[in-house]
Parts: C-alpha cells; sequence; structure tokens
C-alpha cells in the first residue's frame, strides 16, 4: 500500500519537477566527485607517495633502476643462541651495506661548481 | 579622517611588507652568478631535473632498506628478545630513535623534493635572485635529509654494536 502511495506521489509530480531533480541529482554526484578526486590528490602530495611514485611519466626511462628487493624477513619466535644471532648479524650487516653503497644526497650536485655557476 | 588615516597607514605598512620580500629577493648576493644563473638557465634546470630523477631513486632504494631493516630486522629481534627474557640494553631505545630518524628522512625529503620542484618552476632567466635564493634553501633541505642518513647509519652501527653486547649472555 506505501508502494502504490510513493509511486502515485511521484505520478503526480509535473515532468518538469522531475527532469529538475534529475539535473541536480548529476551536478550533485559531479561535485562530490570533484570534491573526493582534489581530497584524494591532496592526501597524494601531502603523505609524500607523489615522491615515491616512479609511474609517473619524468620517471619513463629511470624507472628500472630502482631495484626492488626481497629481503628475508628475521622470525619474531623461537629461542636466542649464538647461531640465530649470527644468523640475523648476516642479514643486518648485508642490509646495512646495501645502504652504505647508496650515496645519499651530498651536497655537490647542488653546488656553484656541478651547476657551472662559478 | 580619522578612519581614513587608520585606513591609510594599515596599507602602508601592508605595502611594505609585502614589498620586502620582492626588494630582498632583487638584491644580488653576488652579481657575476646571478649573470650566470640567468646565462645558463636552461642548462642548469636540465643537471637539476636529471638530479631530482635520480634522487628519487635513490629515495626508493633507501626507504626501502631501511623500512626493511626496521620492519623485519630489528623489530623481530627485539620481540624474539623480550619473549627469551634477555636484557636489550639500549636496543629499545636505539630502534626509537631509528624509527624517529626514519619519519624525519620522509618529511625532510618531501619538504626537499617540493623545493626542487618550486625551483624548477621558476623563470630563471626574469627572475635569477629569485632562482638562486630557492637553490640556496634546496641546499639547505638536502643537506637536513643527508643529515637524517648519517643519523639513521648511526642507529645501525649503535645497534649492531648494542647486539654484540647481548650476545655475551647467550649461551
Amino acid at each position: 500500500m506505501l508502494h502504490s502511495k510513493l509511486i502515485n506521489k511521484s505520478k503526480s509530480k509535473k515532468p518538469e519537477h522531475r527532469v529538475d531533480n534529475l539535473v541536480w541529482l548529476t551536478l550533485g554526484t559531479l561535485l562530490i566527485t570533484l570534491v573526493i578526486m582534489a581530497v584524494a590528490l591532496w592526501l597524494y602530495r601531502i603523505s609524500g607517495t607523489a615522491q615515491l611514485d616512479l609511474s609517473r611519466p619524468e620517471f619513463n626511462g629511470v624507472r628500472q633502476q630502482a631495484k626492488v628487493t626481497e629481503d628475508d624477513e628475521f622470525e619474531s619466535s623461537g629461542t636466542i643462541t649464538r647461531g640465530t644471532v649470527n644468523d640475523f648479524m648476516k642479514l643486518f650487516k648485508a642490509r646495512a651495506e646495501k645502504i652504505d653503497a647508496i650515496k645519499a644526497f651530498g651536497p655537490e650536485p647542488l653546488s656553484d661548481q656541478a651547476l657551472s655557476l662559478e | 579622517m580619522k578612519k581614513w588615516l587608520s585606513f591609510l597607514a594599515i596599507s602602508s605598512v601592508a605595502l611594505l611588507v609585502v614589498a620586502c620580500p620582492v626588494w630582498a629577493a632583487e638584491t644580488p648576493a653576488n652579481q657575476k652568478q646571478l649573470d650566470m644563473v640567468a646565462y645558463r638557465c636552461s642548462s642548469v634546470k636540465a643537471n637539476i631535473k636529471r638530479l631530482q630523477t635520480q634522487d628519487a631513486i635513490t629515495r626508493v632504494e633507501l626507504g626501502q632498506n631501511y623500512e626493511s631493516i626496521l620492519t623485519k630486522l630489528m623489530v623481530p629481534m627485539n620481540t624474539r628478545l623480550a619473549k627469551n627474557s634477555f636484557d636489550g640494553g639500549n636496543i629499545l631505545s636505539i630502534t626509537a630513535d631509528f624509527s624517529s630518524n626514519l619519519d624525519n628522512f620522509r618529511q625532510h625529503y618531501q619538504q626537499y623534493d617540493e623545493t626542487i620542484s618550486d625551483l624548477l618552476n621558476i623563470d630563471c632567466t626574469k627572475k635569477p635572485a629569485d632562482f638562486y635564493n630557492k637553490l640556496l634553501t634546496a641546499r639547505a633541505k638536502r643537506s637536513d635529509v643527508q643529515t637524517d642518513c648519517a643519523n639513521l647509519s648511526q642507529n645501525i652501527k649503535s645497534y649492531r654494536e648494542e647486539l654484540q653486547l647481548v650476545t655475551f649472555q647467550v649461551n
């Protein structure tokens, strides 16, 4: 009965009102989409993800240079023996050496000399 | 009348505040360098762009390794030590320092990258002073990132040394 009442009510509305409602619905949906997209882009920038995103077009030529490492994980459960500590030290040393091998953010590349500003 | 006078006074002060940074930017620290910036604008920008790309690769690789050391090695070892009732000494505080320095690294790199992007958006033929000032800022931000990397390396070294002490407790 309620269902038929609702149907009768909508049928009683003028066609122009139904079109107006549809236009408002479309505009409202577009507006909400734009707001959500703006928030998503803002979060992408603010969170630092933009700096890590090598899928950006400017990284086309160098994307392959980034080495994706799949490292062994040390188990958090188990006993502690000299053997396990030694195994851990081997993993730790290997990881530390990878970091030391990367020349990280020295001042030379931005110097006046490097940029030929002297 | 009084209202007009106060409005004029406030406007003058506001104008000075807005204009001063412009004056400061246009005052060259070294005219020769500014001339070089304007003359070599496109090659300087190309070098900086190349550097930005390379830095992104470095950032990803370093970030992966730091994250891996923290989550796959330090934290599991700390958990295991605790479960086996070992006295980890300063291991927990070193791990906390490492985590804090890693957050600083992420934050400082983001600021550095944004500064480089701003730098690349400046027209150095028309605004060499602005470009050079921004370059100085970029150098400072890069130095912050380097400091974070040095601190993280120190944390790694300290963690290893502290763990060596723990092995004396092991049978």
